[in-house]
């Protein structure tokens, strides 16, 4: 497991130090955070239903919103242990020996989705030693509102169905909070995305909370980052594609293309197949449109 | 030419409309705020009322745009105004190209802060349904099976079968632990709704940790979650019950719910009606026996051959009975388990009935009355042990089960020709066990070992006093009584070795054993004639059967998955080699039979819905217990012998289901069909004498079909509160009789209709209706003009009221109305009553009942059944009016 979290991080390293290009911020402050728990069924092939589950928040600013793991900072505390272990090995040069801050639960998503100017969909993923992000072709989704209303929390809700990228959604709407937000990348409604669920029920986006957080530290939509480099979505996939079909050897040469000469072995013994990710039977995204 | 041009014309028509239904207007405007700065990102609704018709979002000028349908009428039209930091506005839309110029104004308000603190009524998590106890309790609910009654997609039947949008649950857990097997009444019966806290459904659920990634399950389970003051220590449960005429009630639990021990043991006793052998009850007994081919024989000897009324059970049960049952689970380390599941019971039931059964002959009609009072007192003793061991590498679980029970029982009877006493006595002793290993040989295999083993023996014995049916029994001369002794015996050993293979999905099974079954089967009459002389009735009468049926088989799997379509190519086969001699033929025979049951299932499953559909085709013979060819008297108006030996049945089989969920809506749906057609090797033939049957097999060649579709729909009702629950089903069947050796054919129509609604209508105020419709309908198809539309309707209309007078007082009030229809006789109604007052003793801890049931007191019910052409008239004696004071308590 220790290790399997390693490569994850460490082929982040490998794809941020190919990227190119200028950044360009968005910087916003956010005045409510909305919480949603994220519920997947990643693979429906599978012998049972089995549910990945992320608790998840929506930053929202004047004119930007930002949605991301609700345990998102603890990704940079792991960056920094991370980098200090890599320091460490290029100094003695031995193993590295790095340990996963938390032992238990899953890795908190790196991912983080920008919505510019409620328009523009930016994805940042972050990574150890700076952040890459690219820009998502925008989509607009053509949402049909229904009569029907229900009440979360003490929102009162109205009803809309759309098509993203090959699903169908169903999404309640407040109007209540006049924000043309919401969770993942489904927006452009006259009000807030409380709750969205797929046409398959694999996919479900469920109402938690909603807060002011003017005064809280995590009141920032994003970092300003010098270092956050662009790369283009189709890279992007191709690398994630490359480090899906045999991790280990990429990995391997990567990292010899660094100057860093390295073998993986695996803690139990497990053969090296094992760590071969299969192919995502039930992807968000089916389509382009 | 023509033709084309009215072509033309229908597509320039249709074109026209597409283009004018897409003719669209728009509305343009600003917003801006006090001092003339843009407003961007402001959120524009168009609405006519509470509808909305369309919307847009402001641009950085401020500016905004939306198009809407010309269809819209004008009037009414109006923009609601809002962006982040403002105080919404409204605007009339007046003319639909005027430029809208909106000023908003700042607002310090914040948006509340809110969490969504009320749980859920129930949450998915894959294959994991979780529904929230609390959502679902009411005040007067005292145990878990009152809950699990109202909770969509869960149904209950009146024996206590728990299933889950029309699949009967496979396994039952407290906390994980399963502590009862299938024998979960006495859990929904002591098991308090206060401990409750979650209810889960486990949906592809598969026991068995070693076989997680190597099979799919198609198996419903359920798991009761606790809470933790449930969980903390050991608690009592008592009930103490008196009341009029002479009736008492009461119950001792134990119940201790600790993750490494579990219990509930219990003691009951009462004579007011209710039967505590539904504790007992083993749920999935016959799927059990039938998946290790554990075809034993039942018993052969009764008092009485009638059926049981269709009202609860309590109101006609007149029982004196005490019970002590034990259940006990301990947990050990390494995912091992030991458990002991020990009953008790003694149980005296009487029945005062009188009957009379019509026989629609060809030529006439016979009818058998009669008039009986019994008595049947049981002794029974079960025990259970067993080990388990459940880890990702190894399974490993051993039943061993003892059970020994003994009847009595005692009736006088009167018919149109004899008044007679019978005496009953049948001895039970049956010691099996039911070992079984799993071990994983590598990441894509596992290896199986089962083996199962089972003796039992039961004599039974019938008197009859004075003789009956002199003609058939002793030349015709009068005699003083007649014995019927049956001493059944019966050995059976199957064992089996299993391969089970996994390789990116496609499953491969094989599957290899034997099955050896060895009966023994004497009986004999025998006729005391008035000068106390006893000896046996002719040879025709007795048997000395010897069988004996090895069998070894063999089975091939393969699963393909494609997509979302799994397919299933199932190949079992056995060689079967039956060994007899009887009485009358101790030389015996021997039969060879190669039997094949190949089947195909598709299967398209997602989280929502499933879809499944089989054929299968099945060959087999019932087995040697019916081989007997002596007669054996099985009750005092019954004969029963076999003259065809092996009875076979070779059976085409299509089966089809759609299962439907919707989680977030609580809605429920499943609809199935099931198409067979059978080929039989043999036949009954009923020889009618006075008050007499005889019944013999004979080979003969038949088809027998059935055709039949069921559908459930399950929706609870936010707004009202409400579980609404609609059930029906549609049958259709056919088959044929012998009756005096002519052949009769037959069709069967039955049509049945269920609705239940339960629902919380304010908080001081609830009720349960069901209805429940049944018709049944019997075609005599050579004779369609004689029984033409024999049969009936029965209509069950059942409304329970609780209300709540203060907090610690509430009532119940319910009533029962039941409706019969016979189409040769008059319409009967019935209407039962119950009342119930409720006192919680706050002082005391404790609930003070007082309860009448039956205050209408009815004090007889009549039923009807119908098969082929005959038709029975039952008259029950039921428990009168009875009044009972009950004090509820934890020690």
């Amino acid at each position: 497991m220790v290790y399997k979290r390693a490569f994850r991080i460490f082929i982040f390293i490998i794809i941020a130090n190919n990227c190119q290009g200028q950044s360009k911020n968005v910087m916003d402050t956010a005045v409510y955070k909305a919480l949603y728990s994220f519920e997947y069924i990643k693979d429906t092939n599978k012998l049972s239903f089995t549910m990945y589950q992320e608790n998840m928040a929506l930053y929202i600013g004047k004119s930007n919103s930002s949605y991301r793991s609700d345990q998102y900072e603890s990704i940079a505390v792991r960056r920094e242990e991370f980098k200090t272990a890599l320091a460490a090995q290029k100094n003695a040069g031995g193993n590295i020996n790095f340990q996963a801050p938390n032992s238990t639960g899953a890795n908190p998503s790196p991912e983080e989705i920008i919505n510019a100017g409620f328009t523009d969909l930016r994805i940042r993923i972050i990574m150890p030693e700076n952040a890459i992000y690219f820009n998502d072709s925008t989509t607009r989704i053509n949402w049909t509102i229904a009569d029907d209303t229900a009440r979360i929390g003490t929102f009162l809700c109205s009803k809309a169905y759309g098509v993203f990228r090959g699903r169908k959604y169903t999404a309640w709407f407040a109007p209540q909070i006049p924000i043309s937000a919401g969770p993942w990348k489904l927006a452009g409604l006259p009000g807030l995305i409380l709750e969205a669920v797929d046409s398959s029920q694999t996919i479900k986006f469920r109402f938690l909370s909603f807060e002011n957080t003017s005064f809280s530290p995590k009141s920032i939509v994003n970092v300003k980052s010098e270092s956050d480099k662009q790369i283009l979505k189709t890279d992007y996939r191709k690398m994630v594609a490359a480090m899906a079909s045999d991790p280990i050897k990429y990995i391997e040469t990567l990292a010899a293309s660094r100057g860093i000469k390295m073998t993986l072995s695996t803690i139990n013994g497990l053969p090296a197949e094992n760590f071969k990710r299969a192919k995502n039977k039930n992807p968000m995204e089916i389509s382009e449109k | 030419m023509k033709y084309y041009f009215h072509r033309f014309l229908i597509v320039a028509i249709l074109c026209l409309l597409f283009l004018s239904s897409y003719c669209q207007i728009y509305i343009r405007g600003q917003i801006t705020d006090s001092v003339s700065k843009p407003v961007a990102f402001g959120n524009i609704i168009l609405k006519k009322d509470k509808r909305t018709i369309s919307y847009a979002v402001s641009d950085v000028q401020g500016n905004f745009y939306i198009r809407y349908s010309d269809t819209i009428i004008n009037s009414k039209l109006f923009l609601q105004i809002s962006a982040l930091g403002y105080r919404a506005s409204i605007i009339y839309i007046t003319d639909s190209q005027q430029f809208i110029s909106s000023i908003l104004n700042h607002t310090s308000e914040k948006l509340p802060d809110v969490k969504v603190n009320s749980r859920p009524f129930v949450r998915s998590n894959g294959d994991t349904l979780t529904y929230n106890a609390n959502q679902f309790v009411e005040k007067q609910d005292r145990s878990l099976g009152d809950i699990l009654k109202k909770i969509p997609g869960i149904d209950v039947s009146e024996d206590g079968k728990i299933s889950f949008n029309g699949k009967a649950i496979s396994n039952f857990y407290i906390d994980g632990d399963n502590l009862l097997d299938d024998k979960y009444n006495i859990a929904t019966n002591s098991i308090q709704s206060t401990m409750v806290d979650k209810i889960q459904v486990l949906e592809r659920h598969q026991p068995i940790k070693v076989l997680k990634n190597i099979t799919r399950s198609n198996q419903v389970a359920m798991n009761i979650i606790l809470k933790d003051s449930a969980r903390l220590k050991v608690s009592t449960h008592e009930e103490i019950g008196v009341g009029i005429p002479d009736v008492y009630d009461g119950t001792i639990n134990m119940l201790s719910f600790k993750r490494k021990y579990k219990a509930i043991n219990s003691f009951k006793m009462n004579n007011a009606g209710s039967d505590l052998s539904d504790d007992l009850a083993s749920h999935n007994l016959a799927d059990y026996l039938k998946r290790i081919e554990n075809d034993a024989p039942d018993p052969l000897l009764s008092l009485n051959s009638i059926g049981t009324p269709q009202i609860l059970k309590r109101r006609y049960l007149f029982n004196e009975s005490q019970m002590v049952n034990v259940n006990n689970l301990v947990n050990y380390k390494n995912n091992s388990q030991f458990k002991m599941n020990f009953s008790y019971l003694h149980d005296i039931q009487q029945r005062n009935f009188n009957s009379d059964i019509s026989y629609f002959l060809t030529n006439d009609s016979v009818i058998f009355s009669e008039v009986q009072r019994s008595r049947l007192e049981t002794n029974q003793v079960k025990g259970l042990i067993t080990f388990n061991r459940n880890t990702n590498h190894v399974y490993i679980n051993d039943n061993f089960q003892v059970i020994i029970q003994n009847d009595n029982g005692k009736s006088d009877f009167s018919n149109s020709v004899i008044t007679g006493d019978q005496w009953l006595t049948q001895n039970y002793q049956n010691v099996s066990n039911d070992f079984n290993i799993l071990k994983v040989l590598n990441s894509h295999t596992v290896f199986e070992i089962y083996s199962y083993i089972n003796y039992f023996k039961r004599p039974e014995k019938l008197f009859i006093y004075p003789g009956i049916n002199p003609d058939v029994f002793n030349n015709g001369a009068l005699y003083r009584n007649i014995t019927q002794t049956v001493g059944t015996e019966d050995y059976i050993i199957n064992n089996y070795v299993n391969l089970r293979s996994m390789h990116n999905g496609f499953l491969v099974n094989f599957k290899a054993g034997f099955l050896d079954q060895n009966m023994q089967l004497p009986s004999s009459i025998s006729v005391t004639q008035n000068d106390l002389t006893t000896k046996y009735a002719t040879d025709s009468f007795r048997n000395e059967l010897k069988a004996r049926s090895f069998k070894s088989y063999g089975q091939i799997d393969i699963e393909i998955p494609a997509r979302k379509l799994l397919t299933t190519f199932s190949f079992p086969f056995n060689y079967q080699t039956i060994n007899y001699s009887n009485f009358l033929h101790p030389a015996g025979s021997q039969i060879t039979r190669l039997y094949t049951n190949p089947s195909v299932q598709f299967r398209i499953q997602t989280p929502v819905i499933v879809y499944m559909l089989r054929y299968n085709y099945n060959s087999n013979n019932d087995g040697i217990k019916q081989l007997y060819r002596g007669f054996i008297l099985k009750n005092f108006q019954q004969l029963d012998q076999n003259l065809a030996g092996i009875q076979d049945h070779f059976t085409h089989t299509i089966f089809g289901s759609l299962s439907y969920r919707e989680d977030i809506k609580l809605l429920f749906a499943n609809f199935s069909f099931i198409y067979s057609s059978a080929t039989n090797t043999t036949i009954a033939n009923s020889i009618y004498f006075p008050n007499l049957v005889k019944t013999s097999f004979i080979p003969f060649e038949n088809h027998t079909g059935n055709i039949l579709f069921s559908t459930g729909v399950s929706k609870y009702i936010f707004s009202a509160k409400s579980t609404l629950a609609v059930n029906g089903s549609y049958q259709i069947g056919r088959w044929n009789q012998l009756q005096q050796n002519i052949l009769l054919n037959f069709n069967n129509v039955k049509t049945s209709l269920s609705l239940s609604l339960s629902s919380k209508l304010f908080t001081w105020i609830s009720s349960n209706y069901t209805l429940r419709f049944v018709s049944n309908r019997i075609v005599n198809i050579d004779n369609s003009a004689k029984s033409m539309g024999t049969g009936g309707d029965y209509l069950k209309n059942q409304l329970q009221m609780t209300i709540s007078a203060s907090d610690n007082i509430y009532f119940k009030l319910a009533g029962e109305y039941n409706s019969l229809l016979q189409t040769t006789s008059n319409k009967i109604n019935y209407f039962f009553g119950d009342f119930s007052l409720n006192f919680k003793l706050v002082n005391i801890k404790a609930d003070l009942v007082l309860s009448v049931d039956n205050f209408t007191n009815e004090t007889n019910y009549t039923s009807f059944s119908i098969t082929g052409n005959s038709l029975s008239r039952s008259q029950y004696m039921i428990r009168p009016r009875t009044v009972l004071c009950k004090l509820i308590f934890n020690l």
